[in-house]
């Protein structure tokens, strides 16, 4: 067995006591990505020479000091999206083609304080915004469970990554299901923590009120190790929460009498029936070890799409209006400032990425940010009250995290509002900010299928606890067979 | 009150969102953005009136820090992405007719 089949506990203990050599993990790490991510398509920048000078730095560390560290040469991809003081950064766009951040994200400096290895950055959909990954101005990723098939997105590079054990960890950021879509599709752990959990300074803004960094990981104990790294308060960020993020990380739960809500709106015949098969599968065994399932409602989820697209491309096309060829990334040529700005923009930006731009200038322009901005804060503030009046009776709420398997690269590709009605099971977690996260429970036809967990806000460490005790429950292997030659 | 948009109307917001448009990708750019709008007009159907905006979705208050000096990015380092510059500013086209305007 090679490190590369390893959990992240299990090689942080191993470097930790001596038993192997950080330089010896980022070496298998390197060749497997050099072996598969020819076709995986992964990573869209692989670190060498950086990894490798991380791993001399924690081998060379004093035991002492090197007994400290929570992720001792474990290797981890970063998302694009996160700023990297020695990589570039593109968020998978033409428009940021060549820059360097001149500073390390909060996530990544306290990654590289907890003696991981960064290997490299991944691949997404361009600025976060899709959910297949093919809307990456430089390649799509491809599913390593069945490589004709898309990843999922926006986070499919570091779900593909995690999935074909190229990296026990990868960071993603997750505005409507970035994070926890393509986990499902890969058939990884992928978490979404309670708004302002985790720093977002150093993150490539997308929708501010919605975007949220967290792990992807084979096993939820990898993901909540990675987790307790990245989350706490950040003086550089002031929407990251006061307060002890450890709390409850290592609360205690039983499954004996667990409330578990069924969102009737989540669990109707609109969802693939393999899908809804697998999932009911896992939720019979979670009953009959002892947990309760209560049926509950959320009445405004036929609402959640619109309320979601409206707030996320309203705040997108504020947030990216800082690309204008000005101060980092492209610059195309013009006759005079107005003319430079519009065509590096229509050069720079993806066709997905200007669709979202112009329909969220027109929603807040005047004469229309009361019908649409507006409007959807409202509907929000009824989604997320839908929660506290679930959460009233049950302790945790669990529902299938896609409608459909992982679809074939380009086959949606045609029709933009398909691609965005299939977040449905997604988008309500960020809307209301409330923790999420995603577990493999299953295989339909050679796909995995992923159980999605939603707690009450800042009870990210009890869903990750409940989360484990579906993985035991449910007892999925964490180094289960990948399709194709990936095995 | 949600209406469909049109060609001109696209004009204007791709001129507000500062995105040069071609005539030949308004047909599809239109049909587009307004199958998203029509999709989003069921919003209408719920009575919000007496509902109060989410602005922040978990409560916070303004955290506060010391107000202390701390080192911060060199000029050069701050400026290094910038795809023209010099003198430690960003060159922009220029904006108006007169002498000058280029870096030296």
């Amino acid at each position: 067995m090679t490190t590369t089949d390893w959990t992240a506990g299990r090689i942080a203990a191993a470097v930790r006591d001596g038993e192997i050599s950080a330089r010896e993990v980022v070496d298998a790490a390197l060749a497997r990505i050099e072996r598969y991510d020819g076709d995986v398509g992964a990573f869209l920048h692989v670190e060498q020479s950086g990894a490798r000078r991380a791993a001399a730095t924690v081998d060379n560390l004093p035991a002492a000091q090197r007994r400290t560290l929570p992720l001792a040469g474990v290797p981890v991809a970063v998302k694009d999206n996160v700023v990297t003081r020695d990589m570039p950064t593109t968020a998978a766009s033409r428009i940021l083609e060549g820059f360097r951040a001149p500073f390390d994200a909060t996530v990544v400096a306290r990654l590289r304080q907890a003696g991981a290895l960064i290997v490299g950055k991944t691949n997404l959909d361009e600025f976060a915004m899709g959910s297949s990954t093919e809307h990456s101005a430089f390649h799509p990723t491809r599913n390593p469970w069945d490589l004709t098939r898309v990843p999922g997105g926006s986070s499919g590079g570091s779900a593909a990554a995690v999935a074909a054990r190229m990296v026990p960890l990868a960071l993603g950021s997750d505005t409507g299901g970035s994070i926890r879509q393509p986990a499902a599709y890969c058939g990884v752990v992928g978490m979404k923590p309670t708004y302002g959990r985790v720093s977002r300074f150093g993150l490539i803004a997308f929708a501010s009120s919605l975007d949220q960094i967290g792990p992807l990981a084979r096993t939820v104990a990898d993901a909540r190790l990675l987790y307790r790294v990245i989350a706490g308060s950040d003086p550089c960020d002031s929407t990251a929460l006061e307060g002890d993020a450890g709390e409850g990380l290592d609360e205690a739960v039983s499954l004996n009498g667990l409330r578990i809500g069924l969102p009737r709106e989540y669990f109707g015949d609109g969802t693939d029936r393999r899908i809804r098969s697998v999932v009911a599968h896992a939720l019979d065994r979670l009953e009959s070890s002892g947990a309760r399932l209560v049926e509950v409602s959320l009445p405004h989820t036929p609402y959640a799409i619109s309320t979601y697209y409206l707030i996320a491309m309203a705040e997108a096309s504020s947030n990216l209006s800082r690309y204008d060829g000005v101060r980092y990334g492209m610059r195309a040529g013009g006759r005079d400032l107005l003319d430079m700005y519009e065509t590096t923009r229509a050069e720079g930006f993806g066709a997905e990425v200007k669709r979202r731009i112009l329909l969220g200038t027109h929603a807040l322009s005047a004469g229309y940010y009361d019908a649409y901005y507006l409007k959807a804060q409202k509907v929000r503030t009824l989604i997320r009250q839908d929660f506290d009046t679930a959460f009233l009776e049950v302790d945790v709420i669990a529902t299938p995290t896609t409608p459909d398997l992982p679809f074939r690269l380009g086959e949606r590709e045609t029709d933009p509002l398909q691609m965005y009605l299939s977040d449905i099971f997604t988008v309500t977690s960020n809307l209301a900010g409330i923790p999420s996260l995603v577990v493999p429970v299953g295989v339909a036809d050679g796909l995995p299928v992923g159980l999605q967990w939603m707690a009450p806000p800042l009870a990210d460490g009890r869903l990750l606890a409940i989360a484990e005790l579906c993985e035991k429950t449910v007892a999925i292997e964490p180094n289960w067979p990948l399709g194709g030659t990936m095995s | 009150m949600i209406m469909s948009l049109s060609d001109d109307d696209v004009r204007y917001v791709a001129r507000l969102a500062r995105l040069k448009m071609g005539n030949d990708e308004l047909p599809t750019i239109c049909q587009t953005l307004n199958r998203v709008l029509e999709y989003v007009s069921q919003l209408e159907a719920l009575d919000t009136a007496a509902i109060k905006p989410t602005m922040h979705v978990i409560p916070v208050s303004a955290p506060m820090r010391d107000d202390r000096v701390r080192a911060s990015l060199p000029p050069q380092e701050a400026l290094r992405n910038g795809p023209r510059v010099a003198a430690q500013m960003f060159f922009v086209p220029q904006i108006m007719d007169g002498e000058g305007g280029q870096p030296t």
